[in-house]
């Protein structure tokens, strides 16, 4: 029985992954004033207002806009960087160039997919953890209406010039940083780089319907 | 499994419980004994090709059966409904929460599964209303994977289960103890217990539809991203949700030197 029960929470927290941008991002008392926790808020709000014209746009313009949140938002050069691991020292120069190039388009896709598929879920940032590295972890909590338990969401954000990144989203524990390293390092151990790369060009290229919901 | 079991760790050990039990015990025993501790970069996945084959095959079972259940259920009964039967089965397992909580030295959690269990059984009829949620008492869950993980027990290879899915040899000791100990579970009978199961399953499945879809059209490897996602989300419950302490160095896509 409590497999079930462990079942559900992994899968909770997998949904979680796919549920973060909700509706009526408010931050909690607390937090009001760190400026991460602020600047976090402010992405969930730009967050909202993409999926607030659902009706009005198609996926490809919600990507778009999706995209230009991104850059601003998450050091993807980072992020691109860490989740290869070791294996960025074996690749060639071409090899590099052209990841760099896919991983960009790759993760912007991951994310819109699964921001896109929200549903009327309210966003409440909790908490700010400072971590011994120096980066904060703003914590966040997604309470659904309709179905399931609250669920946890941390955002790791770092300090960058005039401002802040995030370079990792974790929910429930779940980082996906963690989850792309061993993901791709997978691929890698099976396939080869090229073979990697081709996998993340099926990604970008395969078609997304418009929601219809 | 048997209707009449005695109580067993978490009732006190008044008797002896029935032998297919015990097998499960000492197969999942036997597992442990030959495990070696794994690092979290570590894939840990001695079993790969047994565990993408039953990877595979549960993912069938899911296509042609629980997927399938759990669109009808959806379609059946209207959300709040369906609520309702998430948290009654929620209810059913505060106890051996509780007990879980105890083993692992964590009285306050403890007292709040069964406060949750006292008054969401009462005040929530039969558990069908989270009213302990709402006056912030929030869920303490603990299974006995967890408690043997606070005792020390190493996590062992990745172990993927039929039907039961992503484990790994402790995890799946402490599912064989938990289902022998649980409380609820030992005053059901056999058909009754299995339909709790059944609809717990279907009820989970029914809440994350589209969100595996959309999962598996998104990872470049879905089997490992699972692997991937298990392994992080059982470290996390025993760290009771505490950010996990790592720390990730700076680095980009323009130098040329390696980093592991």
């Amino acid at each position: 029985m409590n497999a079930l029960v462990s079942r559900r929470g992994f899968t909770l927290a997998a949904a979680a992954v796919v549920l973060w941008p909700a509706t009526g991002f408010r931050t909690a008392g607390a937090a009001e004033d760190d400026p991460a926790a602020v600047f976090i808020d402010g992405l969930g709000e730009r967050t909202i207002q993409v999926l607030r014209d659902k009706a009005h746009t198609s996926f490809a313009e919600r990507e778009a806009a999706f995209r230009a949140l991104m850059v601003e938002g998450f050091d993807i050069p980072m992020v691109g960087r860490f989740v290869l691991g070791r294996h960025w020292r074996t690749a060639s120069e071409a090899q590099r160039r052209e990841y760099a190039r896919v991983f960009v388009d790759f993760i912007v896709r991951v994310y819109a997919s699964r921001f896109d598929s929200y549903g009327g879920e309210r966003f409440t940032v909790e908490k700010v953890i400072p971590d011994e590295s120096g980066d904060r972890i703003v914590r966040a909590r997604i309470e659904s209406p309709g179905s399931g338990n609250p669920v946890t969401i941390d955002f790791r954000v770092r300090p960058r010039e005039g401002g802040h990144k995030v370079i990792d989203v974790n929910v429930e524990g779940i980082s996906m940083l963690h989850t792309h390293r061993v993901e791709f390092a997978s691929v890698i151990n099976r396939k080869g780089f090229d073979g990697l790369l081709r996998e993340l060009r099926s990604r970008i290229e395969t078609p997304v319907d418009d929601a219809t919901d | 499994m048997t209707p009449h079991r005695a109580a067993g760790r978490a009732g006190g050990g008044r008797a002896v419980a029935p032998a297919r039990p015990y097998l499960a015990l000492l197969l999942a025993a036997v597992l442990l004994a030959g495990c070696a501790a794994a690092g979290p970069d570590d894939a840990n996945d001695p079993l790969e090709g047994y565990n993408r084959a039953m990877f595979g095959i549960n993912g069938v079972i899911d296509g042609v059966l629980l997927k399938p259940a759990a669109e009808l259920y959806v379609l059946a009964l209207p959300a709040p409904v369906r609520r309702g039967v998430s948290n009654l089965l929620d209810n059913l397992g505060e106890p051996l929460a509780a007990a879980n909580n105890l083993l692992q030295g964590k009285a306050t959690r403890a007292g709040t599964s069964l406060g949750r269990f006292a008054v969401n059984s009462t005040l929530g009829l039969g558990g069908v209303f989270d009213v302990a949620e709402g006056w912030g008492w929030e869920r303490a869950p603990e299974d006995f994977g967890q408690t043997l993980a606070s005792w020390g027990v190493d996590e062992g290879p990745y172990l993927m289960l039929p039907l039961l899915g992503p484990s790994n040899p402790r995890d799946a000791l402490g599912f064989a103890v938990d289902w022998v100990a649980d409380p609820p579970g030992r005053v059901l009978d056999d058909t009754p217990a299995l339909a709790r199961a059944a609809l717990g399953g279907m009820a989970r499945r029914a809440d994350y539809l589209d969100t595996f879809e959309v999962l598996q059209e998104t990872s470049v490897d879905f089997y490992a991203a699972m692997r991937g996602f298990y392994r992080q989300y059982r470290a996390n419950a025993i760290r009771d949700g505490a950010p996990a302490p790592i720390s990730i160095p700076d680095m980009d896509m323009d130098e040329a030197e390696g980093w592991e």
